[in-house]
């Protein structure tokens, strides 16, 4: 194995940095560095030429002290254990942030779906949860899709866990689809959190966010909800990014008044590229790929790509901008971020502002559990309660503790997280 | 005695066979001696010794001969012996008859023998070489009045005649012939030679596509009852137009002056092609195969037609010319005059392209400038059904008996592959680069290499090609489009298509209600995984390169159903694009090798390679931060824009494009790599463990449609030679082409070719039927 990059290890450092700030003691300083389960496990499958192959397979329980461990399983033939570990770690920072009463947990397989016909990955799937389905379920620990996996992989292994348990438990797994079990509003969580909480910022900054302008680095589906919203709050959205891949290139499109989202979803494929011919025609600027950056908006939502805000571009951003809402994971490097501190830009954190999917995958469990399912209006309703109070509850800290925002959002998740622990007596 | 002495004693008792003999030998002794010798091979058959006996005694061997020193041995022509003796034969092979078979048999097979006289002008016609077409017509015609029981023939006369109509309508070739004549009929031939228009004394042929169509077409017909698969199995409507017809058409329009075009420069050729195309266009076409083409548009009707070249170079072995030649859609709308207006203008266009710079520069570099081109043309009928405004087949596209890209080692070369695509088949045949068929390997049909949503929608497609025909023309609309417009009104929908919906993509789409409402993305999901199609296809294909022995690829179009598949080629498959030749080269010297593999190697070739680009894994190992990977990656994809286009080669270790994980290979896209001309990835062995590869699959079917040839290396193996000193002996050009690279100097090599050899290029040559590879300076 690789001796330098080792993903859990980075996971364990900067759980180091806040246990320090926070003063824990060593009781759950060590017990929140390591996960509290690990399984290994092997999944014999008869291939479809008769031949046998084993795969290995993992589930890590980092911390199920606030509720159920919940995380996605991933399929991925460079699966490492390590990667793993600091997923699951991660997992449970991210629920507790949010404060939803789950704990966090992360899978995986060493395999790759390309090689594998569609029954081998069945076999796959079931041999998983024979594996472990003592140790997950509705009430213990919810795995969801994640790299390489598909609602198709979910249902077969729920299907193994009813089939096993000889009940009805949809909630054993989230990511379904809607009328197997899935939630309304999914689709729209994400980017929808993320302007709950752009919107929370706004006014603790005292901007009116009618009138106020976003600059957004992507269009896919987080960003057009996120658009979407900012309008429907009388914002305006002046630029999208998206990558063309026609020409192997991205481009910024850019309208000073605002872009009419209508128009431009209408001219958007599937993967949010849009017909470059049709918004010029419609009098949008098509600018290099990184001048969304650059753009004079009191809002920039780096959406879709990691690493976009680093020592290059950090310079380029405007003076303008007050809010930087990561609405994707890892965007800023840690050299901008330290630039944004210094410039007092106000940061909504990656793990708090893109936290609309997983607390809506908590509501499809909750609906599950009690086999009631809400409308779409209510399940929106139900996460801008839980991302509002979140996000003040970081935000507080940060301001009466005068830290980052994103030292405080890890600061109040760990917190929480210790603090469940010597609640019970754990540590 | 004779039994044709005492030529005045017919009495009551004599048998009707003496009668008949005698006739004949004073009315047509020619057909007597014919007689004779069927009855002495009758003789030989029924393994009478006395026949042979006779035979030895009345014409003794040379061999004999010699052995008794007599006048003549076997480097000396034989002696004419007296004319006498064949007369001597007829009698003395009669006598024999007489003696060991009894009359009734012997007037029997006589009856036979002169009832299949009557279809000797058959023989005589099809053993011309030149027959005018319009004769061949007439033999033809009159062969299929005959009543059935005069149309039988000995074995070898209807093997002699299907031999020679094979040589005359298709092709001299002696592959061809042996891999065809068990498969044919006399009567398959009178239904070319029916649809053919051409000059009634012109001695053309119908052309290599046509042949190629007609081959599969018979040896696929005679599987049909032991595979149920085949049973559905169809042609399109075809005529076709002789080969001549071109040169008629030159000389009726004093074109002549053309024919020299070819020895012209290639800039020259290529400045005159489109005012010839024009000269052609405001031509008239002859009167025989103006009538004919009329003849063809009553048959068709107002269905659309495709016009498709058929020339005589095409499609032989070694020289496919594999989409050098024209094939142009007619939508075939309108009045009568129209239709015959398009069509005429389509075949003009078809004849210019003899002219064209492409097929004339592929000819000149194969040295195939000097033969005597002609243009044969297939008129199809297009595979479809009329939808709205639009007709289409549900899908369609090609397949080939050999795969040459395989996205995972379980995929063997044999197991084939097959692009399909919804709509007609142009957009399988030609690479869209922006747009993407499905991939199947019929051998390994499950094994697919788009599973993760991304990927599908990624890589589905979003165009179909189809009719117009109201423009009457040929027209790409976007897919989702249609299936919202048109819904479950187009054949076989849910074997095309998966939903798309709340993010998520639901594979089999279930049921169809409501279709157009919903997203709808092209997978040929429920086709793979619950259809005969696959199956269809391995079974088509083995048949067809185990027959012709020669791996084949084959164009196919489906419709109304899933059930019901037309084959509209088969030629012998190229390898790579347009036609490559991936013979190993043998007796490279050692110093001149760079690299050799042997193992998963897809067919393909690159020449003139100038750069190689090479990361060098224990390097790669080493660096530390994450930060610093993607660095390299970023590096790769700069060295990608400033290279020269496809004359760079990446190599790096484990696997090129990997997202999680990235110390197991470069981090890099599609459009960092997308100027190289391969992708070599390196499985160096590691604390005793060989790493996995990625067989490319982070960006597959990208590299698949842009040409770009993989490469896995197994250095460790035995074997394979593996020059890694090349890329730390010489010059490391990285600093020169990214100045901000340095700090990389070590990790990243850019060596130049000419360095490591003075004047030379790199080649690299694949061979997945072999599986074989060979990197080599020349």
């Amino acid at each position: 194995m690789s001796k330098g990059f080792d993903a859990f290890k980075m996971a364990q450092d900067q759980f180091d940095q806040v246990a320090e700030t926070l003063d824990l003691d060593a009781g759950a300083r060590a017990f929140l560095r390591e996960p509290m389960r690990e399984y290994h496990f092997t999944i014999p499958v008869h291939m479809d030429d008769g031949s046998v192959e084993v795969f290995r397979g993992f589930r890590v329980q980092h911390s199920d002290v606030r509720g159920p461990c919940k995380g996605g399983i991933r399929f991925h033939p460079d699966e490492t254990i390590s990667t793993v570990k600091a997923l699951a770690t991660w997992m449970t920072w991210k629920t507790a942030v949010v404060d939803i009463p789950l704990g966090g947990g992360k899978g995986g397989v060493i395999c790759d779906p390309h090689e594998l016909s569609m029954r081998e990955q069945e076999q796959i799937c079931r041999g998983w949860i024979r594996s472990v389905w003592k140790n997950i379920g509705p009430v213990q620990d919810i795995p969801a899709p994640d790299v390489m996996t598909t609602p198709q992989h979910m249902l077969w292994m729920m299907d193994e866990y009813e089939t096993l348990t000889g009940g009805k438990f949809p909630g054993v797994i989230t990511g379904k689809p809607v009328g197997s079990g899935g939630s309304l509003g999914r689709t729209e969580a994400t980017g929808y959190g993320a302007i709950y909480t752009v919107r929370e910022a706004l006014k603790r900054l005292g901007v009116d966010i009618k009138g106020a302008t976003m600059a957004c680095q992507g269009f896919g589906n987080v960003v057009q909800y996120a658009a979407d919203l900012f309008i429907q709050y009388g914002g305006k959205v002046l630029c999208i990014s998206c990558w063309d891949q026609k020409y192997m290139k991205a481009y910024t499109y850019r309208k000073i008044d605002g872009i009419d989202l209508e128009f431009v979803l209408s001219i958007t494929n599937r993967f949010g590229t849009l017909d470059a011919e049709k918004a010029i025609a419609a009098g949008y600027e098509q600018l290099p790929g990184d001048a969304w950056i650059e753009t004079e908006a009191d809002v920039l939502l780096p959406g879709a790509l990691e690493n976009q805000i680093n020592a290059d571009t950090v310079g380029k951003i405007h003076a303008r901008v007050k809010v930087i809402a990561e609405g994707a994971n890892g965007p800023t490097t840690p050299e901008a971020d330290a630039v944004l501190h210094e410039r007092g830009i106000f940061n909504i954190p990656d793990f708090l502002c893109n936290a609309g999917g997983v607390t809506c995958s908590y509501f499809e469990q909750v609906q599950n559990n009690m086999n009631y399912y809400w409308e779409k209006d209510e399940v929106l309703s139900k996460l801008d309660t839980k991302m509002t109070t979140a996000f003040h509850a970081v935000a507080d800290l940060a301001e009466s503790q005068s830290v980052y925002m994103r030292d405080a959002a890890y600061m109040i998740a760990i917190d929480r997280v210790a603090n469940a622990a010597r609640l019970r007596g754990l540590v | 005695m004779s039994p044709l002495d005492n030529q005045n004693t017919v009495t009551a008792g004599t048998p009707e066979w003496k009668i008949i003999l005698r006739l004949l030998s004073e009315t047509d002794p020619e057909l007597l001696g014919r007689l004779s010798r069927k009855m002495l091979n009758y003789l030989f058959r029924r393994k009478i010794v006395k026949i042979s006996e006779i035979m030895e005694e009345l014409l003794p061997r040379q061999v004999d001969a010699v052995e008794t020193g007599d006048l003549y041995g076997e480097n000396q022509p034989a002696p004419r012996m007296d004319y006498k003796i064949l007369e001597e034969i007829t009698t003395q092979v009669f006598r024999v008859a007489e003696e060991v078979l009894s009359p009734e048999e012997i007037t029997l097979a006589l009856h036979r023998w002169l009832r299949h006289e009557k279809i000797r002008f058959l023989s005589v016609a099809a053993g011309r070489r030149d027959v005018p077409l319009g004769k061949l017509r007439e033999a033809l015609d009159r062969y299929e009045m005959l009543p059935r029981r005069n149309k039988k023939m000995e074995a070898r006369d209807r093997e002699n005649i299907i031999v020679g109509l094979t040589r005359r309508i298709f092709t001299d070739d002696l592959n061809y012939i042996n891999t065809i004549r068990k498969h044919v009929s006399i009567n398959d031939y009178a239904d070319v030679i029916n649809h053919t228009i051409g000059p009634y004394n012109g001695n053309g042929k119908v052309g290599g596509k046509a042949a190629g169509l007609f081959r599969a077409e018979k040896i696929l017909n005679s599987y049909k009852k032991s595979h149920s698969v085949l049973r559905n199995l169809k042609v399109p409507r075809t005529w076709f137009i002789s080969s001549d017809s071109v040169l008629e058409f030159i000389s009726h329009n004093a074109l002549e002056e053309m024919m020299a075009i070819k020895y012209a420069r290639q800039d020259e050729i290529r400045q005159e092609y489109h005012l010839l195309e024009q000269v052609f266009k405001h031509s008239i076409m002859p009167y025989s195969v103006l009538t004919g083409l009329e003849h063809a548009l009553d048959y068709f009707g107002t269905t659309p037609i495709i016009v498709r070249s058929s020339s005589l170079l095409e499609d032989s072995t070694g020289a496919a010319f594999a989409g050098k030649y024209k094939s142009l859609f007619v939508a075939n709308q309108g009045s009568r005059q129209q239709r015959l207006d398009a069509l005429v203008d389509a075949v003009l266009e078809i004849y210019a392209s003899i002219f064209g710079p492409d097929p004339i520069e592929y000819r000149r570099e194969r040295g195939l400038l000097d033969f005597n081109e002609e243009m044969g043309i297939l008129i199809q009928e297009v595979v479809g059904s009329k939808i709205g405004k639009y007709y289409f087949p549900p899908f369609a596209g090609v397949a080939f008996s050999r795969n040459d890209y395989r996205w995972s080692p379980r995929i063997k070369s044999e197991d084939g592959i097959v692009r399909l695509v919804a709509g007609l088949g142009t957009r399988a045949v030609d690479r869209t680069g922006q747009d993407f068929p499905v991939l199947m390997s019929p051998g390994q049909p499950k094994l697919r290499i788009n599973v993760t949503t991304e990927e599908l929608i990624r890589y589905a497609q979003k165009y179909m090609d189809v009719v117009n025909l109201e423009k009457g023309c040929l027209e790409t609309v976007n897919t989702e489009k249609m299936i919202r417009e048109y819904g479950s009104k187009i054949p076989c929908l849910p074997y095309l298509v998966s939903l798309f919906d709340e993010g998520a993509i639901q594979l089999s789409p279930g049921s169809m209600l409501n279709i157009q409402k919903k997203d709808t993305i092209i997978t040929f999901h429920n086709l793979l995984e619950r259809s005969p199609v696959p199956l269809f296809f391995k079974t088509v294909l083995n048949i067809l390169e185990d027959e012709i022995g020669l791996p084949v690829d084959i164009e196919f179009a489906y419709g109304p159903d899933i059930h019901t598949p037309y084959l509209l080629q088969c030629r012998p498959q190229s390898t790579g694009r347009g036609n490559v030749d991936t013979t190993i080269p043998t007796g490279i010297s050692n110093d001149a090798i760079m690299f050799t593999a042997n193992k998963y190697i897809m067919s393909g070739a690159c020449h003139n390679i100038e750069y190689m680009v090479y990361v060098d894994g224990a390097e790669y190992d080493k660096v530390e931060s994450r930060e610093k990977l993607l660095e390299i990656g970023h590096i790769v994809g700069r060295l990608n824009q400033l290279l020269p286009q496809k004359k760079f080669i990446l190599i790096g270790p484990g696997r090129w494009g990997s997202k999680g994980d990235i110390k197991l290979g470069v981090h890099v896209g599609y459009s960092d790599i997308n100027n190289t001309a391969m992708l070599i990835e390196v499985a160096k062995m590691k604390k005793g463990q060989v790493p996995d590869l990625s067989f490319g699959t982070h960006f597959f079917q990208d590299l698949v449609e842009a040409d770009i040839r993989y490469l896995p290396l197994y250095p460790d193996d035995d074997g394979v030679i593996f020059r890694e000193e090349v890329f730390f002996n010489n010059k490391n050009y990285l600093s020169n082409y990214v100045s901000t690279a340095k700090a990389f100097v070590h990790v990243i090599k850019v060596i130049k070719i000419d360095d490591i050899l003075s004047g030379s290029s790199l080649s690299v040559i694949l061979n997945g039927d072999t599986d074989e590879a060979i990197a080599f300076l020349k």
